[in-house]
């Protein structure tokens, strides 16, 4: 009698682990992320610039992301990442901008920077770098 | 008692006892004459042979001067006439004795090798299998250890070629190596599967190269050999995240100026064998190049380069050895 119930008890055990585990949705790999959003200097999105992106670090060693976002004219936005961080280059901005470099930790703790940058023809332009990314923003 | 008998005897032989000792004198007196006579009509007198002493006895009594052979005759096999010193028998030589030397026992004839197969030239083959371990630094850059990238890799090889001569081998080789990733904890992070992730990771090599063997004993059933080979070399890691639908692959390219190897066949058959084999190579990666979800997001030379390289052991095939 006792055996018969601890099997009943066994039984309803691995049943439920069963449905839970069919149930509970895959989750995405923890990766550390900079989103990039590039704005006018009223805040409206830029025609033919690349908008929201969302740039994934990489994971393995050795891996290297570079990519350019164009904003305006010959100003662009280029970034340099592996995995243990990024590097925002300002390419063709004047005055010129300095590099910013984030780090994989201060993306994985929360990030947010927003820069200025000046196109040559005299534009203005606002770069916000998060560590969260738009939810419609283009993944690289 | 002694003086009367030797009187007495005397006196017997006096009366009546000279005249035979007499004719006894005088018989051997004649003898002789006679004995020098014949002698002087057989020519001059031989020297008086010397005593031979032997090993096993006595002094061997001369042996009489044997005449020339009739023609035709020869000694039976194995006989070796011994004459005293002085007494070998001086023949002319068209006389001389020909002694043939004893026949050798005709030969046997020898049972066959068990399965040898005659050492080879030609086209040849070989496959490998096998297990290969990374060593030394995928770059100069700190911590970046080829086991970081690279776990042991199940190595899988063909080669093809010919030998100019049974001991030389000289062809070219493609080897395809695969296996999970390496130790490096963070990439490790990601790479732990479990019940809520659909993540898959893993690493692989290739190279492209020729190579050259010296074979010591190529037509012995046991072969054993050295070779050296130079080779392009990549190795990539991998990461595919099904639910991000994101893949992720870095490689490596470079060349391989050593490839040390030694192994020994066991050549079963004329077309088959197979045996241990053992390898080191040596390296230095020149490119990387980073792909993400099929799209190269990097490629470059590497600034800072390192030594790397491979163990490997396993077993080798070879096809016409």
């Amino acid at each position: 009698m006792t055996n018969a119930r601890t099997t009943s008890v066994g039984t309803l055990v691995l049943l439920v682990a069963a449905l839970l585990a069919c149930g509970s949705e895959p989750t995405e790999l923890p990766y550390a992320r900079m989103g990039i959003v590039i704005a006018a200097s009223n805040g409206a999105p830029v025609p033919n610039a690349a908008g929201a992106s969302c740039v994934l670090l990489p994971v393995l060693r050795g891996s290297r992301l570079d990519e350019t976002f164009p904003v305006a004219g010959s100003l662009s936005v280029a970034i340099a990442a592996d995995r243990e961080g990024v590097v925002v280059s300002f390419e063709h901005a004047s005055p010129s901008v300095s590099d910013k470099s984030v780090s994989r930790k201060q993306l994985e703790s929360g990030f947010f920077e927003e820069v200025e940058v000046w196109e040559q023809a005299g534009a203005r332009y606002l770069v916000q770098l998060s560590s969260e990314c738009e939810a419609d923003a283009k993944v690289w | 008692m002694l003086g009367s008998a030797s009187r007495g005897g005397s006196r017997k032989r006096g009366r009546g006892g000279h005249s035979k000792h007499l004719a006894r004198a005088l018989a051997f007196v004649a003898v002789g004459a006679l004995t020098a006579e014949l002698r002087a009509q057989a020519g001059p007198e031989a020297p008086p042979p010397a005593a031979a002493p032997t090993a096993t006895g006595p002094a061997r009594p001369p042996v009489a001067q044997p005449g020339p052979p009739p023609p035709g005759y020869y000694p039976p096999p194995g006989y070796a006439p011994q004459y005293a010193p002085g007494y070998a028998p001086q023949y002319a030589p068209q006389y001389a004795p020909q002694y043939a030397p004893p026949a050798a026992p005709p030969r046997r004839a020898e049972p066959p090798e068990p399965d040898d197969p005659p050492a080879r030239e030609g086209f040849q083959m070989a496959l490998r299998i096998g297990f290969g371990v990374p060593f030394g630094d995928a770059t100069g850059e700190p911590g970046d250890e080829q086991r970081a990238r690279y776990s042991r890799q199940f190595a899988s090889e063909i080669a093809l070629g010919g030998k100019p001569s049974p001991s030389v081998y000289l062809g070219a080789y493609a080897g395809l190596w695969v296996g999970s990733e390496g130790d490096d904890p963070y990439a490790s992070s990601f790479c732990d599967d479990g019940p809520e992730r659909e993540v898959s990771c893993g690493s692989s090599s290739g190279r492209l190269g020729i190579e050259v063997q010296y074979h010591f004993v190529p037509d012995a059933v046991v072969n054993p050999w050295l070779g050296y080979g130079l080779a392009y070399e990549w190795a990539n890691e991998t990461i595919e995240d099904e639910v991000a639908r994101r893949t992720e692959s870095s490689s490596l390219h470079g060349f391989q100026y050593g490839r040390i190897q030694a192994g020994l066949d066991l050549r079963l058959t004329r077309v088959f064998g197979l045996g241990p084999y053992f390898l080191v190579e040596l390296g230095r990666y020149t490119r990387a190049s980073t792909e993400i979800s099929g799209r190269e997001s990097y490629s470059g030379s590497i600034e800072s380069t390192a030594v790397h390289g491979w163990y490997s052991s396993g077993i080798r095939m070879v096809f016409f050895p």
